[in-house]
């Protein structure tokens, strides 16, 4: 009799085990790979519509095509300095997804896509305009003025030489006001390209440096699409 | 926006000529294949019900984690003036604008 109850015990203990070890597994099949330990998707205007942003599922997924080569001819393509500007901070995914949730989304921010139209037309990230960097090579065009004014900034007109010089001796407010610009209102900027290896939105920076963006609401996504698709993040064809 | 990028992609010919910069992209560009997407056929199990469109549920989830105040008395709105709230959020409005709408429906049944 008692070495029936050790056997019934023992038979008990295994199929605990055995059941614990099932529901680990099911567990683990479930999971979801999330952008954070405590967000797993948000969800982001692009072109009107909401898209949402979450990572490849697939845990054997592994990046291929274009975006996977380390090699690419340098020059032009070689690997650009974390910093584009001193004034410009750098940042990352973690950055790029809580400025997605808030200032995108209440409109105080623009999230640049600086590759050309080409690059563009390939796929982007979700919520990006696209301003090519080329769009900054001429100070005083006209695309530079639309850029601007899209991105918060107030042209001005006939400003006086007085006024001017008092803004210049800081008598009147103007920090964030050139002769041309009135940057006072103008929203974040989130500026991007292909990756580390790109030099198209360090251009694009430089460019909003020169006709007087404040560079304290430029941000350099220096991770770029090359980034952005190793982590497995959603990306979208502009149009579709 | 699209005069913007209608402006740029035809100056950008004209341009990619003269830069060697640009025509270097340009050709690269080409090597580009169509992203791979995160979408329902890449993943075993959805995260959520919602095959990219926002749902209700997952905007009442993300709401409530983000803001707790205004989660409460949206909670306290009938159920079709929530349907409209979320509705606007879908389509873009911002989260004041949302908080705001909640605010007024509350007081202003």
């Amino acid at each position: 009799m008692k070495l029936l109850t050790r056997h019934l015990i023992l038979l008990g203990s295994l199929l605990l085990a055995l059941s614990a070890m099932a529901e680990e597994l099911v567990v683990g099949e479930t999971e979801v790979v999330g952008l954070t330990a405590d967000k797993p998707f948000l969800y982001v205007i692009h072109e009107g519509r909401s898209v949402k942003v979450q990572r490849i599922q697939d845990p054997e997924y592994e990046l291929k095509g274009y975006f996977a080569k380390t090699a690419r001819k340098c020059p032009p393509f070689c690997i650009q300095p974390e910093q584009v500007d001193p004034r410009v901070a750098t940042i990352g995914e973690l950055e790029v997804f809580d400025f997605m949730e808030n200032e995108l989304r209440d409109g105080k921010g623009v999230l640049i896509d600086a590759r050309t139209p080409e690059w563009h037309q390939r796929g982007t990230i979700p919520g990006s305009v696209n301003i090519p960097f080329t769009t900054f090579s001429d100070p005083n065009s006209t695309e530079v003025g639309q850029a601007l004014e899209l991105c918060g900034a107030v042209r001005r007109v006939d400003v006086g030489a007085f006024t001017r010089k008092l803004e210049e001796l800081g008598i009147v407010d103007g920090d964030q006001k050139t002769d041309q610009w009135d940057f006072s209102n103008a929203k974040k900027l989130v500026l991007w390209c292909n990756g580390p290896a790109c030099g198209q939105s360090p251009r694009a920076i430089k460019g909003l440096l020169k006709v007087g963006y404040p560079p304290e609401k430029i941000h350099y996504y220096r991770g770029g699409m090359q980034m952005w698709q190793l982590w497995g993040l959603t990306t979208v064809l502009p149009g579709e | 926006m699209w005069t913007l990028f209608l402006l740029a992609a035809s100056t950008l010919h004209v341009f990619a000529e003269e830069d060697p910069y640009l025509s270097a992209i340009s050709q690269e560009a080409k090597k580009v294949e169509t992203p791979s997407q995160p979408d329902s056929t890449a993943t075993d199990e959805p995260v959520t019900q919602s095959e990219g469109e926002l749902n209700l549920q997952a905007f009442e989830e993300d709401f409530k984690a983000r803001y707790k105040g205004s989660y409460t008395f949206y909670k306290k709105l009938p159920r079709r003036t929530q349907e409209e709230v979320f509705l606007e959020y879908r389509d873009g409005a911002s989260i004041d604008e949302i908080r705001k709408k909640i605010m007024d429906r509350f007081l202003h049944p």
